[in-house]
Order: C-alpha cells, then structure tokens, then sequence
C-alpha cells in the first residue's frame, strides 16, 4: 500500500440537469427538475475544496479525466468516494469498479456534498442503495400523491361544513 | 462567539434578498443587482410578493394586516425588518414607523430604501430579545418570519407585547414544524432519506434545510407548531389566535409529486394549505 489517500470524484448530473428555465414543461423534465432540486449535488470544485478541507495530502481524482482511475486506487491505502449530492446517486458503476479494484471495503469512505463523511460497509451500502431507489423511483411520494388525491374531497367537505371556503 | 454574534453574522453575510441564492442579488432573470439602488428593492419587493400572492388584496398584504385601523396617529413597529419592504408599505399607509433588526446590513439597507423613497421612519439596530424601548410604546407590532430565528423566541414575544400598548394589535409571522414542507424537505427527504438524521439533531436539521438550505444553511431556525404559538401569545392576548398559512404549497407539492401542484385547482390546494402551510400567522391584541 502507498500510505495515500486517493479522493474519487464522478459528475453523474449533467450541467442542465436542473435548468432553471425548461423548454417543454413535460412530465420527465418536471420529474428531472424535481430530482435535481431535491439531490442539491455539488460540482466539481465544490467536491475538490472540500476533499482537501478533510485531507489535505490525498490526491482528487475526476474519473471524467482519468479514465484509469482504477489503477490507481489499487494501491491507494485509503480510498474515498466523493459523493456530489448526500448519497451517490449515479456512484453505483464506481463503487462496483472499487469493489473489483479492492475487495478491502474497510479502507473505503464516502464523503458527500452535505458535508457529511462515513465508512462504506455491506450494511451502508445496502442502505444506500435502498435509498437511491426511493429517491429516484420516488415511490413514497406517489403514494402519497394518491393519499392526497383521495383525502382531499374529505378535508373540503370539512371545510365546508364549517363555513371555510 | 457567541451564539446571538454568530447568528448576527450569518445574516449580515447573507441578507434575506428573495434572490435565486440566499443572500446574493441575482434573480430568475440572471440579473445581478447592486444593493441598496432601486432597481434592486423594486426587484426584491416583486419577488417576495410574488411568493405570498393569497395575502394580497388592493396593497400588498393587506388582507393580513390592518392598515385601516392604523393611521398617522399611530406608532407601529417592525422587528426584524430585513431590507425593509414591509416596513416601506406600513409608512407609506402614513405610520410613524420604527423597524429594528439584529443584522446592520439590513438596517443599512432599509435606511437607504426609506430615503429613496422619501420616507420617515426610525431605523435602529438591537436585538428582539431585548427591544430598546420603553414599556407600552407602539400601537402596533408585527414580525415576519424573524423569531423562530431567535434562540429565544419565548423572550422575544415576551418583548413584543411588553412594547405594546394595552389594548394594542400584533401579528408574528413563525415558521410551522407541523407542515408539508419540514415534515417532508427537512425530515423525510434530509433527514430520512439523504441520511442527516444520523449526523444531526432536530433543531440542526430545521436550521441547516430552512433558510440558505441550498448552500450550508443558517445558524439557527426552529419552526413552531400551531399550539406552541398559540401557548406563547395567549398569556398576553385574550384574543389571541393563529392561522396557518400555506402560499408555499405549490412550491412544495412541485418538489414532493412533480405536476400534482399543476393538476389540482386552487379549492383542492387551499384545503391542505390552510392545514399544512409553512408559515403561522398568530395575531389579536394585548390585553388591557
């Protein structure tokens, strides 16, 4: 191991991801908008100033101009993984390729856009893969979307019982 | 530093522009305005309009507030005025107008637009924990979204109706724990799904995801509930009472089902907003 600290960065949001003004107020650019707004990512120089805040000596690596980042991180002793938003949307394809580089996830961390940073284990990387399901799929919300829908005539009638219009 | 010199600070850096950053004047159009000129206040004052348009009815706000009752006799004060749009409108219904503010960029600000426009007013610096007037002063107090900012919003409205006179109207504006915007930005989607509940608290979290949550947030922000409002104004107001008001909803509903906000009418928004808006408005008189 080379005693160093290798900073993985990937950009999966393209620059309009979020555009402030849309084109065609279609659903999937509604829906794009929404995810964008709602994953606040970083870009790059964010990511970099920050990943030198936490360690001064490691190296940042953009896998955007480093194509064999891989290599490099095979005898990194730590490795960490630099989230844009607060938990790697769009990381699963790096982490694999970590995981295939250096079966040791003990020496991987994440370091996310929030600030935040932690150890990359099973048991967190279920969670956020959990996680990235809910927030991309956004399930919850449709559900509640249709709790909404058919609460709303009750709340109305409510409303209009008591006089509130 | 202490926590009131810090939250001084923060605001002083990051003043409540309404812009498309918190605390930088560039809006929607891209426009970077310059501070304390007109175009800037005009711009401002159409943009935070523009985000309470149900409270508006021939001049901005007053279906809240009660310009009618108030007149040149009468002694009305803001605490918390930011850059001064409210306190603009109550001197120009002809008030004699004090608005006060923690932060010195805001009373820099307000003083410059109460010039542009040629109006009177007292402008002073001092913290709503402790207002620099003696007792029973105002006729009316109002706050717009400034004390939840306060680590002790108990003194502050205890400060408020202390200023009033007997008998003498008020409206606190707070934010609401118990609406659709904290229960789902703040706790289910930062707290919950981006994983911030294992790093901070509660009041860390309403402060980090409320104002200036799209860069690092800000020092100090709790919002109330209907109840806790209530609880800290009836003491003081036999007629105390709040409301919950929702102009945030479409906003919200944008971000949590993208298009539900678009599909819905107003009568169907109104229902849920008037339960679960971002914003308590708790309002009577002091007793007396």
């Amino acid at each position: 191991m080379s005693g160093s600290v290798i900073g993985i960065f990937a950009d999966p949001w393209p620059e309009d991801f979020g555009a402030a003004r849309l084109t065609r107020r279609t659903m999937a650019r509604l829906y794009q908008k929404a995810l964008w707004y709602r994953a606040n990512p970083r870009r790059e120089d964010y990511m970099r100033r920050l990943f030198g805040e936490f360690y001064e000596n490691g190296e940042f690596v953009d896998t955007r101009t480093v194509p064999d980042w891989g290599q490099k991180i095979e005898t990194a002793e730590r490795i960490v993984l630099l989230y844009p938003d607060a938990i790697g949307l769009g990381f699963l394809p790096i982490e694999r390729e970590v995981l295939r580089c250096r079966r040791d996830i003990a020496s991987v961390e994440a370091l996310t856009g929030r600030r935040r940073r932690f150890q990359l284990g099973a048991e967190r990387l279920w969670q956020l893969r959990l996680h990235r399901f809910l927030e991309r799929s956004m399930l919850p919300e449709l559900l509640f979307g249709v709790v909404f829908v058919v609460t709303t005539p009750v709340l109305l009638a409510i409303d209009w019982s008591r006089g509130r219009r | 530093m202490s926590e009131s010199k810090t939250i001084q600070n923060w605001w002083a850096q990051n003043p409540m522009t309404y812009g498309v950053e918190h605390g930088r004047s560039a809006f929607a159009e891209g426009d970077d305005l310059t501070l304390g000129t007109r175009e800037f206040f005009d711009r401002l004052d159409r943009e935070f309009y523009s985000w309470n348009t149900p409270l508006h009815g021939a001049k901005p706000f007053d279906r809240l507030f009660p310009f009618d009752r108030y007149s040149t006799q009468s002694k009305v004060l803001e605490v918390g005025c930011g850059l001064g749009t409210m306190a603009m409108n109550w001197a120009r219904n002809g008030v004699q107008m004090t608005a006060v503010d923690l932060n010195p960029v805001s009373i820099a600000q307000t003083k410059a637009r109460f010039a542009l426009h040629d109006l009177k007013g007292e402008i002073l610096q001092c913290d709503a924990r402790t207002l620099d007037f003696p007792d029973a002063t105002f006729d009316y107090v109002y706050s717009w979204g400034v004390i939840h900012h306060s680590p002790d919003i108990v003194q502050s409205v205890a400060e408020i109706m202390r200023v009033l006179k007997p008998g003498g109207g008020f409206g606190i504006m707070v934010y609401n724990r118990k609406s659709f915007l904290h229960w789902y930005m703040t706790e289910y989607l930062e707290g919950f799904l981006h994983l911030e509940s294992d790093f901070i608290g509660p009041l860390e979290r309403a402060s980090r995801y409320g104002d200036g949550h799209r860069e690092e947030g800000n020092p100090f922000t709790w919002p109330m509930t209907p109840q806790e409002m209530l609880d800290v104004a009836a003491p003081y107001s036999p007629d105390a009472k709040v409301r919950v008001l929702g102009t945030d909803l479409d906003q919200a509903l944008t971000y949590m089902v993208p298009g539900l906000g678009m599909m819905l009418p107003v009568w169907a928004k109104k229902v849920w907003a008037r339960r679960f808006g971002w914003s308590i408005w708790a309002h009577g008189h002091k007793a007396g």
